[in-house]
């Protein structure tokens, strides 16, 4: 999950906090790190998110922020 | 509204409670404070003949050159102010969103893949309407034929961030000719 510049991206319910996703009354944000090279283009994966959160998203408006790409580790090193 | 108008309303408003409190101090004769103490006889007499010359139309060219500049200032500031800042992030449509040093990654590492261009720097602003405007500073050896390169770099780009799925609404592209000694990359 991305967390902002400055770790904005986080959502305080309680004693605890939740980085990468900001919930609002009617509207979701996702912050995202996606590996890199792309699976897919980044508008698909950000479907894909759209797609696996709605069920829980309440009817919010959700939206996908890429934060950053991060080269993905290669496992055989 | 921006830092710049923030910090001085601050400080404009915090000069205003200040004077508040002076002048309730001095109002009420607090503290052994009256407002016959204070030494702004000079300064009214001055105000005042100010604003009567201001009615005659009896001011000097260099007054009225700073008046006219400071309506000209407020006026501006004022259409700054009203003029809505740019977003952070690139606008990818459907509620999709890319910070812009992801644009600006993506451009750069599209440039480099380009023989000829031997270091970039990108810079990325975001716009309202969907895609980033993308200002790219391209590198390259002196004495190339630099309309081809441009073309070339253009297309690889523009191919690039499409397969990306990261939209730019505007590239300008700059050549440099540089000292291969001093950039990046000394071969492609």
């Amino acid at each position: 999950m991305g967390r902002g510049r400055w770790v904005e991206a986080a959502t305080y319910e309680g004693n605890e906090k939740v980085s990468g996703v900001v919930v609002g009354p009617e509207d979701l944000e996702i912050h995202i790190v996606a590996d890199y090279p792309l699976p897919r283009p980044i508008p698909e994966i950000a479907e894909n998110i759209r797609e696996r959160v709605a069920p829980q998203s309440g009817g919010r408006t959700t939206s996908v922020v890429v934060e950053d790409l991060e080269v993905a580790e290669d496992e055989r090193l | 509204m921006s830092v710049f108008n923030r910090i001085v309303m601050t400080l404009l408003f915090a000069g205003l409670f200040v004077l508040g409190v002076y002048m309730v101090v001095y109002s009420f004769d607090l503290f052994g404070r009256s407002l016959t103490s204070l030494p702004i006889s000079e300064f009214a007499n001055g105000l005042e003949n100010f604003v009567t010359r201001v009615e005659d139309g009896d001011l000097t060219i260099l007054t009225v050159t700073i008046l006219v500049l400071l309506a000209v200032v407020g006026l501006l500031w004022f259409i700054v102010e009203l003029t809505p800042s740019a977003p952070r992030r690139v606008r990818m449509g459907n509620g999709t969103y890319a910070s812009r040093s992801v644009v600006a990654g993506e451009v750069s590492t599209a440039a480099e893949q380009v023989p000829d261009v031997l270091g970039s720097s990108v810079g990325v602003r975001a716009r309202r309407s969907p895609g980033a405007r993308v200002d790219l500073e391209a590198r390259v050896r002196r004495g190339e034929d630099l309309g081809t390169i441009k073309s070339g770099l253009q297309t690889k780009v523009q191919q690039y961030m499409s397969e990306k799925g990261l939209p730019v609404s505007k590239l300008n592209i700059k050549l440099v000719e540089a000292d291969p000694r001093q950039t990046k990359t000394r071969v492609q």
